[in-house]
């Protein structure tokens, strides 16, 4: 079956022409792509049952008999709601973008996209972008569904509280009014949406370090027990600070370390505003304007380092 | 002259060993060239050094020393990936997308337009024989089926050149046959292809040169023709030969000086043609048994 | 493995001179959440051995509402066994977690000053002068944790409104409760009612009658609410008697318990002989 020689070959076939001329160096398209298909992927994973259980949370705390001011109730709505997301964006970025590339390898499938014009960095984003929009998306519905349940209670509560007051002769107009502002100071506001947000940029930070961390690992679950140190680590940022800067305590040594590590792993704690935001306090747009600048920087740092030891890593 | 599907040079590939200070040559010096258009075997034991040539010249790996390109660019240079195609050995996929989706995925990632991929994605499924299945995910796929998907998803942007890692391991005669179909109708639309298989009856089938490699050294290499020719020895093959006529060659033979007859009897068939006739005979008879 | 870590100390560099740009950043923002009470100080080192491990990692990684749940139903468990040690040092970590949440701070120091407190008195295996002494402590514990979360929120009404009802009911410090019903009707958004009762209490605090008399009479010159609600009036009346006060500037209001014994009284004669309303 094999023919004379290459050149007879050539001869004998008509050459077909490729479909794209010169793809470009860098294509957005490509990290769409990339990271349509992460977000997939993931979602196909039955990620999203996770809102069945949130559901079940909200529903729970809303309905904690505990003695509550009608100011508690609805905190105690905020707080586990917060809480919860906080716990499953955690858990998310690190768990699912540590199985990410080792599960693209071990599966042959990031020979075949690497094989394609699709430079490493292009890669890197569009993963890490995927798992972002994965959280997002959760978050957002998960903050839909809460705001709602928050708004319910917050009408039932008011409504409740007024009538109870307006059966009391002690009570002006005046005080029903306060009682009914301060209630309503606990509902669904934008407040609320800063501390998501901040829950958010948080968890991206995180997916960050745990990218970094897998191009290096050799393992997924080495990927995720070292991120989840560094997200322990993160969290000690101002102690550590005021203890080896600060005090100037331990010896030079323990604290160029220190230095170090304050220097090159993210202050984690930065991002912890959800909880005094579920508490009731007040945030400004510059600040969180801010704090998604901050945001971006380790994005951007994380990710580049991610690039610089996955760009030759050998497969 | 036209610039070589593949050129690769002096390649050499060392691995160290981690924690030890100790090395592995997997590639040692080797040189050829892969023109365009023409189907080029790779063949050797496993831990020849194969796979990893492979993953040099897709940029999947660096050279220690030496070069590979790609029409002319640099594997290194991600622009070298433009014109290729791969088919890893086993390949899994993304197990969550369907078929359709598949193709569409890397379709996308090579930069079609949506307009030209759908019809390039109908296009190639029909090729493949995987029309019905398009809308399953991938995880439902059997061995046969993944193979052709991903021969599916390596021409997907209609490369110059293409590179299989035993694209048959593990498939049936059948759909065996039809992946050597399809490689067969790469070479007639003029697309360079790597061959890397163990199963040496269709490297010897279907490709135009050979290299046959062992502990990361190159044994030999050249056209398939030239390597597996018995330079001293030729072959006649006659159908409805008569018994007197028979009779008076071999007598011939005899009668020469410096020939000599080395053996007369029916020419073999594969077991795989074999196979395949007796199947595809028994598909037909109970097609027409069923019509009856 | 060279290579391995040369990459390392690379990637280290470059986070390293990443680290130097953000930080002066991040010591700004820092500054700012810290300044607005949205962020709060770690847990100190007692407060640490108190929660324990989980509950610090908890709280450390931005989950003290959540921990903070958890020990009010802690907490909770504790007041139905009676166990008052452990409640008392639940809520020192709730408001140590949530300096901020006012709610905690009154509702923490309730258990103090009235479960606590009504509850060493029932304890019939003490003696009754200990029994005494105790609920006293446990009145003042709660004083003091009412002072403390007050401290923490110096712009909130509802601790000191709570102050000052520990004081009038507990203490029957009435001077005291007056004090704190002032410093409660002085911040936002407290109770309109707070106004009335700095008087009630500074009408009961000895030596303070005239000054109580002057601020009610003028709370009843300003008319509305406060002119129509009996006590008040009652208050009103009784300090007109010890004070003396010339017939002519007293007020002219009948007492309102002689008002609801006329009423009673029209009401009897409509109806059936015999029958009276008790």
């Amino acid at each position: 079956m094999a023919s004379d020689s290459s050149e007879q070959v050539r001869d004998q076939t008509k050459r077909v022409e490729p479909l794209v001329k010169s793809p470009p160096i860098f294509s957005a398209q490509r990290v769409w792509v990339l990271m349509a298909s992460t977000f997939t992927q993931l979602v196909r994973m039955k990620t999203f049952y996770f809102l069945a259980i949130f559901a079940l949370l909200v529903i729970a705390a809303s309905n904690l008999n505990l003695l509550y001011t009608p100011v508690q109730q609805l905190k105690v709505i905020r707080e586990t709601s917060l809480g919860a997301m906080s716990i499953f964006s955690w858990l998310f970025a690190i768990t699912a973008t540590a199985v990410l590339i080792p599960r693209d390898l071990e599966d042959r499938t990031l020979y075949t996209i690497l094989c394609k014009p699709v430079p490493r960095l292009e890669y890197l984003v569009g993963k890490l972008l995927g798992v972002l929009a994965v959280i997002g998306v959760a978050l957002a519905l998960m903050c839909g569904l809460f705001t709602v349940i928050l708004h319910f209670q917050e009408t039932s509560i008011i409504a409740s509280e007024m009538h109870h007051m307006a059966q009391n002769p002690r009570f002006t107009e005046e005080d029903r009014i306060t009682e009914a502002a301060m209630i309503a100071a606990y509902g669904p506001d934008l407040n609320l949406l800063y501390g998501v947000l901040a829950v958010f940029l948080k968890s991206a930070v995180l997916a960050a370090v745990a990218m970094l961390v897998s191009t290096f690992a050799s393992s997924s679950l080495f990927t995720i027990i070292i991120t989840f140190v560094v997200f322990l680590i993160g969290h000690f940022h101002k102690m550590a600070t005021d203890f080896w800067v600060v005090e100037q305590q331990g010896g030079w040594i323990t604290r160029m370390i220190g230095k170090v590590m304050i220097l090159v792993i993210p202050d984690f704690q930065i991002f912890n505003i959800s909880d005094s935001i579920s508490s009731g306090q007040v945030v400004g747009l510059a600040t969180m304007v801010e704090m998604s600048g901050l945001a971006a920087l380790y994005l951007g740092l994380f990710t580049i380092a991610s690039w610089f030891v996955f760009s030759d890593k050998e497969f | 002259m036209s610039v070589p599907a593949v050129e690769v040079h002096n390649l050499t590939k060392v691995f160290s060993l981690s924690l030890q200070r100790d090395y592995l040559v997997a590639v040692k010096n080797i040189s050829f060239t892969v023109g365009a258009g023409e189907i080029y075997g790779l063949i050797g034991p496993n831990g020849s050094g194969k796979s990893t040539t492979m993953k040099v010249i897709l940029g999947l790996m660096k050279p220690t020393r030496g070069s590979t390109s790609i029409f002319g660019v640099d594997s290194r240079d991600v622009r070298s990936r433009h014109q290729v195609g791969f088919l890893p050995e086993n390949p899994y996929f993304y197990k969550h997308l369907s078929g359709w989706e598949t193709l569409q995925f890397y379709g996308k990632l090579c930069g079609l337009k949506k307009s030209v991929l759908k019809d390039r994605c109908a296009e190639l499924l029909a090729m493949v024989d995987l029309e019905d299945a398009a809308k399953r995910r991938l995880s439902g796929y059997s061995k046969g089926m993944l193979q052709r998907i991903g021969l599916a998803q390596a021409i997907i942007q209609r490369p110059q050149l293409v590179i299989l890692d035993e694209p048959t391991a593990g498939v049936d005669p059948a759909g065996s046959r039809k992946i050597r179909d399809l490689i067969m109708q790469l070479k007639q639309d003029g697309v360079a292809v790597i061959l890397c298989s163990h199963q040496l009856e269709q490297v010897q089938e279907v490709c135009d040169r050979v290299a046959i490699m062992q502990k990361g050294e190159m044994l030999r290499e050249g056209a398939l023709d030239d390597l597996i020719a018995v330079e001293d020895e030729v072959e006649l093959v006659v159908k409805n030969l008569p018994a007197a006529l028979q009779e008076q060659i071999e007598q011939l033979v005899k009668d020469d000086e410096k020939a000599q007859l080395v053996r007369v009897g029916h020419p073999r068939t594969t077991l795989e043609r074999l196979f395949l006739s007796e199947t595809e005979a028994g598909t037909k008879a109970s097609k027409t048994e069923g019509e009856v | 493995m060279a290579l391995f870590a040369k990459k390392f100390f690379l990637v280290v560099m470059l986070l390293l001179i990443g680290g130097l740009i953000r930080a002066p950043w991040e010591k700004k923002l820092n500054g700012e959440l810290s300044a607005a009470g949205l962020l709060s100080n770690p847990p100190g080192e007692s407060l640490r051995e108190q929660m324990g491990q989980s509950a610090t990692l908890a709280a450390l990684g931005g989950l003290r509402s959540l921990v903070s749940i958890y020990m009010t139903l802690h907490a909770h468990d504790a007041w139905q066994m009676t166990d008052w040690e452990t409640v008392e040092r639940d809520y020192h970590i709730i408001t140590t977690l949530q300096p901020r949440d006012v709610d905690s701070w009154i509702k923490g120091a309730w258990h103090l000053w009235a479960n606590a407190s009504a509850n060493v008195q029932l304890n019939e295996s003490l003696p009754p002068a200990l029994r005494e002494k105790m609920r006293q402590e446990y009145v003042d514990k709660g004083i003091v944790f009412l002072q403390q979360g007050i401290r923490n929120n110096p712009q909130a009404a509802k601790p000191w409104e709570e102050l000052g009802f520990v004081y009038r009911e507990k203490k029957h410090d009435y001077c005291a409760a007056a004090e704190a019903y002032r410093q409660a009707y002085a911040r936002p958004h407290a109770s309109a009612y707070l106004v009335r009762f700095v008087g009630y209490m500074l009408a009961q605090c000895p030596g303070h009658e005239r000054e109580a008399y002057d601020y009610l009479r003028a709370l009843y010159d300003e008319g509305a609410i406060h002119r129509r609600l009996p006590s008040v009036i009652v208050s009103l009346k009784q300090l007109e008697e010890k004070l003396d006060i010339p017939l002519i500037q007293r007020i002219p209001d009948v007492h309102p318990d002689i008002l609801r014994q006329e009423r009673a009284k029209k009401r009897e004669q409509k109806l059936p002989g015999g029958i009276r309303i008790q």
